[in-house]
């Protein structure tokens, strides 16, 4: 049970800038997701959580203790590592007994040996005790690394992609496994990961991380629905989100955007955004549009494009098409029983209540309330 | 590749082997061949290639032999007392090199170190036999010790850095998760990943100290002598004992081999550690 604050943290490795004026809270029992691309800085956060790196600047709390120059050893917290980080000479049996082992810790033998095994056949690796980690397959070896962690009881959790190198499906199972999981449930629990899937499935909020920087901190639909920057729009969905630079322009009485490197179109917007561009407070933008949000086909009252079919992909659960219009180039969703074939022109048309404007300055989102 | 062109390719390598394993095991044969026979068996053309009057008198003439008896005592005493204190200082200096490289002085300090063998020892040879002979140090078990703990160290830790950088960091990492602090998580996880390398090292260490000739020939001599020392005295003016050589290389051999026989299991041990990385 523990309450974690971080308290701008920054962390550098030489010259190199890890994490700048990183803060954020995690309350009791929470599952909080770090998410960001490789080299955002997660797993520095998450060691400097464990007590393996110290911060440069800025405190760690836990549970409102100051631990910021505390040793590993010292905190009571559990971490699996994104390279397992297994004792490749101990059988899997001691690798996974080995927090309980530690000195200070004094459990005897036989309530090692129950709790190694219960924790064992809860992960479905109890036939493998016996064996060295190099015999265990990878889903295996994930396994075993968080049996070592949840062994423990710890107070904290540190989850770094456990899932990623594991193949789609075993992905899958594991990640049901994780919601399942009661021993997860109550204790705060810290995970890193790069994929937003998994993100979104799992966390109770997520802090997305990039350039070592927090970009966003918010519940998952939040992250998804509403992005507060360029670089959490982009890393969140799949097919990525089109961006397309515009300039504003006033045609008659209306704002419209026109994309820079097809001029010949005019793409309107919402009356809402009209308003917030009127008095040119954004000569260019920077406009979103998540692939579910462009449509094949026409409906009365809204701005229908004509289109060109590039490339279709039926991915069995949906059809990926992309479609040009003029010199655009957009990614767009379709029903996975629809047919395209290369060339065929087509109507297209946005959710215009859908749109995110970004400023081409910083990224930042453009906000109309 | 066709099957024959195959087969061709395999005989050859096989009578390579053949030649090869030959080219090795045919001084140890000739030596333990001569070790038994009878001086004058030894001297005749064509030579026997089994002794035809099996003996152990060679053998029991150099256990009789006091000044050979005490040097194998003298060698096991400064090869013990080397190989330890490479292998130890070897592994501390080597964790720091690979770990904590720029406490540890960096790459400068960790080269610098492998350029004392870049020397031909026999450089160093008259600077300090004046050394120690102004120190009244010549002729003790200390000056060869200090001698062969001075080139062996460099590939200690040169090896020991290489061992000790293989082995990733959050493997320590994990112990120190687990509850172990950094001196218990050296024991449980670092030392025995690295122990099959750190066998390679004692081996090298103690080959070197154990078969040393021209430092022990030119600091030591009369109080301390090393078996190698005592070799030449089997060669009197008219003739060579070349049965009591071998016979007393033969035991020369012995504690290598008993020591490589007992680090044996952990060198193999080590090899199927290598599979598991990765």
């Amino acid at each position: 049970m523990a309450r974690i604050r971080f308290e701008n943290i920054t962390k550098k490795f030489g010259k190199t800038v890890a994490l700048k004026d990183v803060s954020f809270d995690v309350d009791d029992g929470e599952f909080f997701v770090l998410l960001g691309p490789s080299g955002a800085g997660k797993t520095t956060t998450l060691k400097l959580l464990a007590g393996l790196y110290k911060p440069t600047e800025g405190n760690i709390f836990i549970n409102d203790k100051n631990v910021s120059e505390d040793p590993p050893y010292n905190r009571n917290v559990a971490m699996t590592f994104e390279s397992y980080a297994l004792y490749p000479h101990l059988t899997v049996f001691e690798n996974i007994a080995s927090p309980l082992k530690a000195p200070g810790r004094n459990i005897p033998s036989k309530e090692v040996k129950e709790r190694v095994e219960r924790v064992a056949r809860m992960l479905k690796i109890d036939q493998l005790l016996d064996r060295k980690p190099a015999e265990a397959s990878g889903g295996q070896k994930q396994r075993i690394a968080l049996a070592r962690t949840m062994v423990r009881e710890p107070d904290i959790y540190l989850l770094d992609e456990p899932l990623s190198h594991l193949d789609a499906k075993i992905r899958y199972e594991l990640r049901q496994e994780f919601h399942r999981l009661e021993a997860l449930k109550g204790v705060t629990t810290v995970y890193v990961t790069h994929d937003y899937v998994e993100a979104l499935s799992l966390g109770d909020r997520i802090l997305m991380l990039d350039h070592g920087e927090v970009q966003q901190i918010g519940k998952p639909r939040e992250i998804y629905e509403d992005p507060a920057n360029i670089r959490v729009a982009k890393q969140v969905g799949q097919p990525d989100i089109n961006i397309v630079e515009c300039v504003t322009r006033v045609e008659g009485e209306k704002i419209v955007l026109m994309p820079k490197n097809e001029p010949t179109i005019n793409i309107e917007i919402s009356d809402e955004a009209q308003a917030a561009f009127r008095n040119n407070t954004y000569p260019e933008v920077l406009l979103g549009i998540r692939p579910q949000f462009i449509k094949v086909g026409e409906i009365p009252g809204s701005q229908i494009f004509d289109g060109r079919v590039d490339v279709y992909q039926v991915l069995g659960s949906e059809g990926v098409l992309n479609v040009e219009i003029g010199d655009l180039n957009l990614i767009a969703l379709t029903s996975p029983e629809d047919r395209y074939t290369h060339g065929e022109e087509i109507k297209v048309y946005f959710l215009k209540d859908r749109f995110y404007f970004f400023s081409p300055e910083n990224g930042e989102r453009i906000r109309f309330s | 590749m066709s099957q024959k062109r195959f087969s061709l390719i395999r005989t050859l390598g096989i009578i390579f082997m053949i030649t090869y394993i030959v080219f090795i095991a045919f001084p140890i044969y000739w030596q333990l061949n001569t070790s038994f026979k009878h001086i004058g068996e030894v001297r005749k053309i064509p030579p026997t290639f089994f002794p035809k009057h099996f003996t152990l008198s060679p053998y029991i003439n150099v256990m009789n032999n006091p000044m050979a008896r005490k040097s194998i005592y003298d060698s096991l005493i400064i090869s013990i007392t080397t190989t330890l204190l490479s292998v130890l200082i070897g592994s501390l200096a080597g964790y720091a090199f690979a770990r904590y490289p720029k406490y540890a002085g960096g790459e400068n300090l960790s080269f610098w170190m492998l350029s004392v063998r870049m020397f031909p020892p026999i450089v160093f040879i008259l600077p300090f036999f004046f050394i120690f002979n102004n120190l009244g140090l010549t002729d003790t078990y200390f000056s060869l010790i200090v001698m062969y703990f001075t080139f062996n160290l460099p590939l200690s830790v040169w090896l020991m850095m290489m061992f000790f950088g293989d082995i990733p960091r959050e493997l320590e990492e994990a112990a120190y998760v687990d509850g172990y602090k950094p001196f218990r998580a050296f024991f449980k996880v670092t030392l025995p990943l690295v122990l099959p390398g750190m066998v390679s090292v004692v081996m090298l260490c103690w080959i070197f100290a154990w078969n040393e000739f021209l430092f022990a020939n030119v600091l030591v001599g009369t109080r301390v002598k090393t078996f190698p020392l005592v070799i030449p005295t089997f060669a009197s003016g008219s003739s060579i004992l070349w049965n009591q050589v071998m016979a007393f290389t033969v035991i020369a051999m012995l504690p290598p081999i008993i020591l490589f026989i007992i680090l044996r299991r952990y060198m193999i041990r080590g090899l199927s550690l290598g599979v598991v990385k990765g």
